[in-house]
């Protein structure tokens, strides 16, 4: 008999609710959206209808595998589940040893199966501060620390996300959810069908910003100038909520004078944004209400990230659409232990904290003081590559650095140092390829877990076992579990299996795991307009949860870290005018980092339906610059940038939807078909042409490495096909 | 209110894999497919950016069903064009007679392809119609009068 099962995809993060159809062999031959789910109602995207494929790979890792050889020979071992645990728990006791916890790391990117809450469990329990998440100087933490700083929430990235539809105005800033969130798109277009304005501010002519009222061509790298002058605009017109700026704002006057160095004709010098359109995009986003403005990697990834992004946290706040319906809103979840809150729980001592790489230099990323306490990402590798501040010996991996994190190479290089890498994924990636242990994951079709959709608000979903893992794969967090029971390390949490946590996490529902697979899913009403209500603040009272309780436009804390307490705009340090010798043989500004939907992070690019979609890596060239270099619409070029000799093939895509002065590049390739590890990791790889470190070194902050708004130039490969 | 827009497709593609995984089609066989027209400028300076979506369209006077010569093809009392992959002997007479290129040959079956708006699948809709982003901007959203474009 065919059994239909309700569960929530795990295709990407975003948690799409999907109803999956087994036949009576136990296979899993159709997967469909939930009409039901209240994120995707019924819509699912390219990789969650092809992920059959990924489960029935035939290249799927199907046992616990040993190295027999040097690192990276591809010479393997077949061992049990028994072996492998056993050994690696006592490798990594030996290792905690003799060179203290914080010798051991773990790393995990966006991977769409909640390892993130089963490692930082392990790693916490095991003292450890290290906790990698592989590109967080670039990605969602920047965004993160801007608004935690400006007002103890977070809601210009990710989190934040209202129902679209009920928002009459969207901004979209340097954030393209049609290919990273396709859910959160089908409800931005049904908007704009129903008659929301969109204001799309992106370097490149999106789908989105194809059916856009307003598209901003930004000039790379200039996002926070642009969201001052748009700043300028709104104050000097008076179009900011004057009640809320009076009653719940701190530094308003600060502000006010910050943004008369950015007036709209100065501003569209610095961004190649025309003024009329500055002014337009003013007064669109701060007359309608509410009004919602989300942005992502186009603004975390370049030099001066956190700032650009408190320009956009200031936006929100002074239009006065923080926590309210369609506008900013804060999550309300229906229980209290959720994805985030774990992570605070999670905390370690002032000591052991200080001890996390980076600590030193960017305080509000790492360290005691910090708001998350992860470590800065390049620095890690520069200590298993230098042994300083200390060395990190183990690492467990359970994404793809090799190839999403920059410098691939040095990556590779550090990973040689280390004394134990232990890789769990569903292939042989390049990463894996150089693993002591490659140990085979188990799919979302395999696993229970409680989902509290990080990009969508106030409900959670269960998401349970379609089917038994195939060969011997196994559920990550099960595995963490056991590791952690077997080095006889106490847990902080009342649980000995990840799935007793879940039945924890339920218990403020009265509910069992097993209760909540029946009810399928849980929301929780919106509250409205929290911080007047004392929900936000640990104290109860009204307010935020900042030093003065109220938004601190004017930062307190930044101010008492030495950092700019305002935004203010700063030259991208590799720039036409910034660098005019570099230019001289680097013309061009290169974007990196630009997703397509058939793929998510690293993963896809060995599933056919979504190769198909995208068979090749692409760069965007205009075909004015385009023809002055003799290139053609299909050809394969060569990009190199300064500071690195790698050089990155990639296939020209000519449009007029970006710049003449500007290319971008598509993030993330790999081709597991190709034979050697040099073609498969590196070849066709852009972020291997960004070098770990540049003279002008990381951004102020977070440390962010600049992987948009770096200059390039671009030549045809000849005689390659 | 719903604001008409005269090609609501976004190209996002679920359509081509949502028909690929119903149909188990391979690489390079279609029933339904999405082509991107620009970004390019306009008459009047505007940039855009369009999707064309290629699908069979059920015509009123296929030219499919009188270019097959074993009778494979045929149009049903409710307008929708069906194979009977029994007859078919994957001559392609059809994928030459279609004006706008809406059959493929499947080399793996030795067959054509061709959307029937998946009338034998048990669904009470279209795969892809279920899957399509814009969905909510098509005015009409019955089997028959399903046109992603």
């Amino acid at each position: 008999m065919v059994r239909v099962v309700r569960t929530v995809c795990g295709g990407c993060m975003c948690e799409c609710g999907v109803l999956v159809y087994v036949d009576e062999e136990n296979r899993v031959f159709r997967i469909e959206g939930d009409p039901k789910h209240p994120l995707n109602e019924g819509y699912m995207c390219p990789k969650g209808l092809s992920f059959m494929q990924l489960v029935y790979h035939p290249e799927r890792l199907k046992y616990p595998l040993k190295r027999a050889g040097e690192r990276g020979e591809g010479k393997w071992k077949r061992v049990s589940w028994d072996e492998a645990l056993n050994e690696i728990s006592n490798e990594l006791l030996k290792i905690r040893e003799k060179y203290g916890p914080e010798s051991i790391a773990i790393s995990y990117g966006t991977y769409p199966k909640r390892v993130a809450i089963g490692l930082s469990i392990f790693l916490a329990s095991l003292g450890s501060p290290n906790q990698l998440i592989g590109n967080c100087h670039y990605c969602y933490t920047p965004h993160a620390i801007a608004d935690l700083l400006t007002c103890g929430e977070i809601y210009t990235c990710e989190l934040g996300v209202p129902d679209y539809r009920k928002s009459k105005c969207i901004v979209l800033w340097g954030y393209n959810p049609l290919h990273t969130y396709p859910p959160l798109a089908k409800k931005i277009i049904e908007a704009k069908g129903e008659g929301a304005k969109l204001i799309v501010v992106d370097p490149r002519y999106t789908e989105l910003a194809s059916i856009a009222d307003l598209w901003l061509q930004v000039r790379p790298g200039t996002d926070c100038a642009l969201a001052l002058g748009i700043l300028n605009v709104i104050i000097n017109r008076k179009l900011y909520d004057s009640e809320f700026v009076d009653k719940w704002c701190y530094g308003f006057k600060e502000l006010c004078e910050r943004v008369q160095k950015y007036p709209p004709e100065r501003v569209e010098e610095i961004t190649w944004v025309p003024k009329e359109k500055i002014i337009e995009a003013a007064e669109l986003y701060a007359t309608l209400k509410p009004a919602s403005l989300h942005s992502h990697l186009g603004v975390s990834m370049s030099f001066n990230s956190v700032q650009a992004s408190r320009a956009l946290s200031i936006l929100v706040a002074i239009t006065g659409n923080l926590d309210i319906r369609g506008g900013a809103e804060f999550p309300n979840y229906p229980i209290k232990l959720t994805y985030m809150n774990i992570k605070r729980r999670l905390r370690l001592s002032p000591e052991v904290e200080r001890k996390t790489i980076g600590s030193d230099k960017y305080p509000l990323l790492a360290g005691p003081e910090s708001f998350r306490c992860l470590p800065h990402p390049p620095s890690v590798f520069e200590a298993m590559l230098t042994g300083k501040p200390y060395p990190i010996k183990a690492l467990i991996c359970t994404s793809n650095l090799v190839i999403s994190f920059e410098d691939g190479r040095k990556v590779v290089e550090a990973f040689k140092k280390l004394d134990l890498l232990i890789v769990m994924d569903f292939f042989m990636t390049p990463t894996a390829e150089l693993a002591d242990y490659v140990l085979p994951s188990a799919t979302y079709l395999e696993c229970d877990d409680i989902c509290d959709a990080f990009c969508y608000m106030n409900f959670i979903a269960a998401r349970q076992r379609v089917i038994e893992p195939l060969y011997e794969c196994r559920d990550d967090n099960e595995v963490l579990f056991e590791l952690l029971r077997r080095m006889q390390v106490e847990l902080p949490f009342p649980a000995s299996t990840y799935r007793e946590f879940l039945d924890y996490r339920l218990s403020d529902l009265g509910l069992t795991f097993e209760e909540f697979k029946e009810i399928g899913y849980i929301a929780s009403e919106f509250i409205e307009k929290k911080y007047e209500k004392g929900f936000l603040r640990e104290d109860g009272e009204p307010g935020f949860r900042t030093p003065t309780g109220k938004v601190e436009l004017y930062s307190t804390i930044l101010e008492k870290y030495g950092y700019d307490p305002l935004p203010e705009y700063v030259e991208p340090p590799e720039s036409p005018y910034s660098a005019p010798d570099v230019a001289e043989k680097y013309p061009l500004i290169l974007i990196t980092g630009a997703r397509h939907i058939s793929s998510y992070q690293t993963m896809g690019h060995n599933i056919p339906y979504l190769r198909e979609l995208l068979p090749h890596p692409l760069i965007e060239i205009h075909p004015e610059t385009a023809e002055s270099l003799g290139i053609k619409d299909g050809d394969w070029v060569f990009i190199e940038t300064p500071y690195s000799e790698q050089r990155v093939k990639m296939r020209a895509k000519l449009t007029y939807g970006i710049h003449p002065k500007v290319v971008s590049a598509q993030a993330l390739w790999w081709y597991p078909e190709e034979k050697t590890f040099e073609d498969r990791a590196f070849k066709f790889n852009i972020n291997v042409a960004i070098p770990l470190k540049s003279p002008y070194g990381y951004g102020p902050i977070v440390g962010t490495n600049i992987m948009r708004g770096r200059l390039c130039r671009v030549y045809k490969a000849e005689d390659e096909t | 209110m719903l604001i008409s827009i005269p090609n609501p497709c976004i190209g996002c593609r679920s359509c081509e894999v949502a028909c690929k995984q119903i149909n188990n089609l391979p690489p390079g066989v279609y029933r339904i497919k999405v082509e991107e027209v620009g970004p390019k400028y306009n008459a009047n300076g505007k940039i855009i950016m369009k999707f064309r979506v290629v699908r069979c369209t059920q015509c009123e006077k296929p030219q499919c069903v009188n270019a097959c010569p074993k009778g494979a093809l045929r149009k049903r009392e409710d307008g929708i064009v069906v194979l009977d992959k029994a007859l078919c002997t994957g001559c392609k007479t059809c994928v030459d007679a279609c004006p706008i290129h809406a059959i493929w040959f499947n080399p793996e079956t030795g067959k054509i392809e061709k959307c029937d708006l998946c009338v034998d699948k048990g669904l009470d809709e279209p795969f892809c119609m279920k899957h399509c982003i814009t969905r909510s901007l098509h005015s009409v959203n019955n089997r028959l009068s399903w046109i992603p474009w």
